[in-house]
């Protein structure tokens, strides 16, 4: 008779990294095809030619890049692109960028994505960043003048950043506001201009929904993530006295507009929930998404920035290796501390709730002269001083743009 | 050491940037275009050969004590000489590099070669020393802003530094709409700069390991022979 020995452990988990990484590519590839589908009738077939011309380009520039690097590292290529999963960075990357973003910005994205984002720390696994975020902030750094010309409108994100300064103050505005991108219905659904990712909020929630299913993203992520959104964004609408919407209070108006705008829903499902860059247990989880969730609503009204999404994650990664170390040892025992730590974070996005709404003011009248900066418009009355520091993009050209409207303001 | 190897220590095995990571607060800030980093590069060598002189000269005659104290006045009088030289006669080159002048008093290249080298050797083999190491610094800032400039603006220029309307060189390289904003910021100036730093390492960890290798084969052959 013969004895097979095997070292524990002897049962083998659906969850491995293989599976959870073609789960992960099944969603976004069903939010990209539904943003295609949008985009091919709504702007015609050549927009999605270059939508999925980007989709290649990142691609091939991912591959390219890891080939390279397994041979300059004396790798197997093969083996190393089968176990580095570029093509996920490479995927929410063009998801995250405009449909009017360069082949070659898309290029250069990707190699400081895969290169400086992610190989240089160690390849998969090792890096502190979400590489895919990386790359978006490159683009937003680097070519925010370089566009083509197949998409001219501006997107809600810029419209609302630039002429309502996030704080539309009545009905009026709040209607000027979402008509121009087809009404709530639409601004629902999620069509029309924007990300590529942000197309389809729907879409974006059920594959969320699919992803919490097959255990791949924790539900914890997105829940708290969009919830502190909602509560501090509510606080503000109360702090600043803003008008209710055809019978609906401003503090259920107001946190869906923050809501619906922008990448949060798609950066709430898709990049804060990165495996590699949020911490391991679940109430570092919490944790995590309490803070991108200040961070988001203080740079959206305070910062020189359009949005305040995509910068979030990048900081909260930062704070990932810290989390981590506060909340080492047994689990039962740092529930007490994580609470406590979460509870100080969560009264600290309060404070400063309160801090930004005795600063801003909300807009009650449109200031035409300020519609023509389309992309990189400034937010807030964010004048240097009260700019937060890590809005480092803040160029000199938005601070005059800034202080041209403040100028506009003060004359009427 | 041989006085040749101690001159050409300080372009690459001891490059005082990318290998001793000295003076990298002026490397990260004036490296935005060609001319700054000439400019630079020039006013670092002039103050280096002659503090390196002084210091060499009047090393026996310095106590101990109060040595550093008497450095630093040497070096911040030739750099107020080298500053109002500078102001006098390439008014355009002092308003682009502004306040960074001032400071070569306290980068630390200088006082670092006056401590380690001058007050140690020879007249001759110090003012060999500051040229190599000024040398050095001037490459890494002109490899530096070279990358810099030429991939955030396209363009390659160079303007002589006494006359502002005299350009020597001025050839676009790559196209307008291929140009990447991000190396003019200081976040380019970060990743060039750790990308350079890493190929000198790369290479040197290289020369190294091949020097070891033929040392090793070299010592086999004597032993069989």
């Amino acid at each position: 008779m013969k004895y097979v020995f095997h070292v524990s452990p002897n049962i083998k988990g659906r969850l491995t990294t293989h599976n959870i990484m073609r789960d992960l590519m099944i969603a976004l590839l069903a939010v990209f095809a539904c943003s295609l589908v949008y985009y091919g009738t709504a702007f015609g077939f050549e927009t999605a030619l270059h939508e999925v011309a980007l989709l290649a380009a990142s691609l091939i520039t991912t591959y390219v890049c890891e080939f390279l690097y397994a041979k300059a590292t004396k790798q197997d290529p093969k083996l190393f692109i089968k176990n580095s999963f570029g093509c996920v960075t490479a995927l929410i990357l063009t998801m995250m960028c405009t449909v009017n973003v360069t082949i070659y910005a898309i290029i250069i994205a990707t190699v400081f994505a895969i290169v400086f984002g992610r190989l240089l720390f160690g390849g998969f696994g090792q890096n502190i960043f979400n590489p895919a975020a990386v790359g978006r902030a490159v683009i937003f750094a680097a070519f925010t003048g370089a566009s083509t010309d197949l998409l001219t409108s501006a997107t809600p994100v810029s419209d609302i950043a630039t002429n309502f300064h996030w704080l539309p103050a009545n009905a009026e505005m709040v209607d000027t506001f979402v008509d121009s991108f087809g009404g709530w219905g639409s601004m629902l659904m999620g069509t029309h201009g924007g990300a590529i990712g942000e197309t389809f909020i729907l879409a974006i929630l059920i594959a969320g929904a699919f992803l919490i299913w097959r255990h791949v993203i924790d539900w914890r992520i997105p829940t708290v993530y969009f919830g502190v959104i909602a509560i501090l964004t509510a606080v503000i609408a109360l702090l600043t006295g803003l008008e209710s919407y055809n019978g609906i209070p401003a503090w259920l108006w107001y946190p869906a507009i923050h809501l619906l705008t922008g990448g949060v829903v798609f950066g709430g499902v898709f990049m804060l929930t990165d495996p590699v860059t949020n911490p391991t247990s679940p109430a570092g989880r919490v944790i995590f998404a309490t803070g991108a969730a200040v961070l988001t609503v203080l740079i959206r009204l305070k910062a020189n920035l359009p949005e305040g999404c995509l910068y979030s994650i990048l900081l909260m990664n930062m704070f990932t290796p810290m989390i981590e170390q506060t909340l080492d040892g047994k689990q039962l025992q740092m529930v007490n501390k994580a609470r406590i730590i979460a509870g100080v974070l969560l009264v600290l996005g309060l404070a400063s709730c309160f801090y930004v709404s005795a600063t801003v003011e909300p807009v009650t009248t449109l200031k035409s002269a300020a519609t023509s900066e389309a992309t990189s418009a400034a937010t807030g009355e964010g004048d240097g001083e009260h700019a937060s520091t890590e809005a480092t993009a803040g160029s000199d050209e938005e601070h005059a743009s800034t202080e041209a409207a403040e100028g506009t303001e003060a004359a009427e | 050491m041989t006085r040749m190897q101690n001159f050409k220590a300080g372009l690459l095995k001891d490059n005082p940037v990318f290998s001793l990571y000295l003076g990298i607060c002026s490397t990260l800030a004036i490296t935005t275009t060609v001319n700054n980093a000439i400019g630079m590069g020039a006013a670092v060598i002039m103050v280096l050969i002659i503090s390196n002189v002084i210091i060499s000269a009047i090393r026996k005659i310095v106590p101990d004590d109060i040595r550093i104290p008497v450095y630093i006045v040497i070096i911040a009088t030739l750099v107020k000489i080298i500053q109002m030289l500078i102001e006098a006669y390439a008014p355009a080159l002092n308003t682009s590099l502004g306040v960074f002048i001032p400071l070569i008093v306290v980068n630390c290249i200088i006082l670092g070669r006056a401590e380690a080298f001058a007050s140690k050797n020879g007249i001759l083999d110090s003012a060999l020393d500051g040229l190599g190491m000024g040398l050095g610094y001037t490459l890494a800032v002109l490899c530096m802003s070279f990358i810099r400039e030429v991939l955030s603006t396209g363009v390659l220029n160079i303007v002589n530094p006494f006359d502002e309307a005299q350009v020597l060189l001025n050839v676009t390289l790559i196209p307008e709409e291929y140009t990447i904003g991000l190396f003019s910021s200081p976040v380019g100036a970060f990743i060039t700069f750790a990308c350079l730093a890493a190929a000198l390492t790369a290479y040197k960890t290289h020369s190294q390991e091949k020097e070891a290798a033929r040392a090793a084969q070299a010592k086999e052959v004597k032993q069989n022979g």
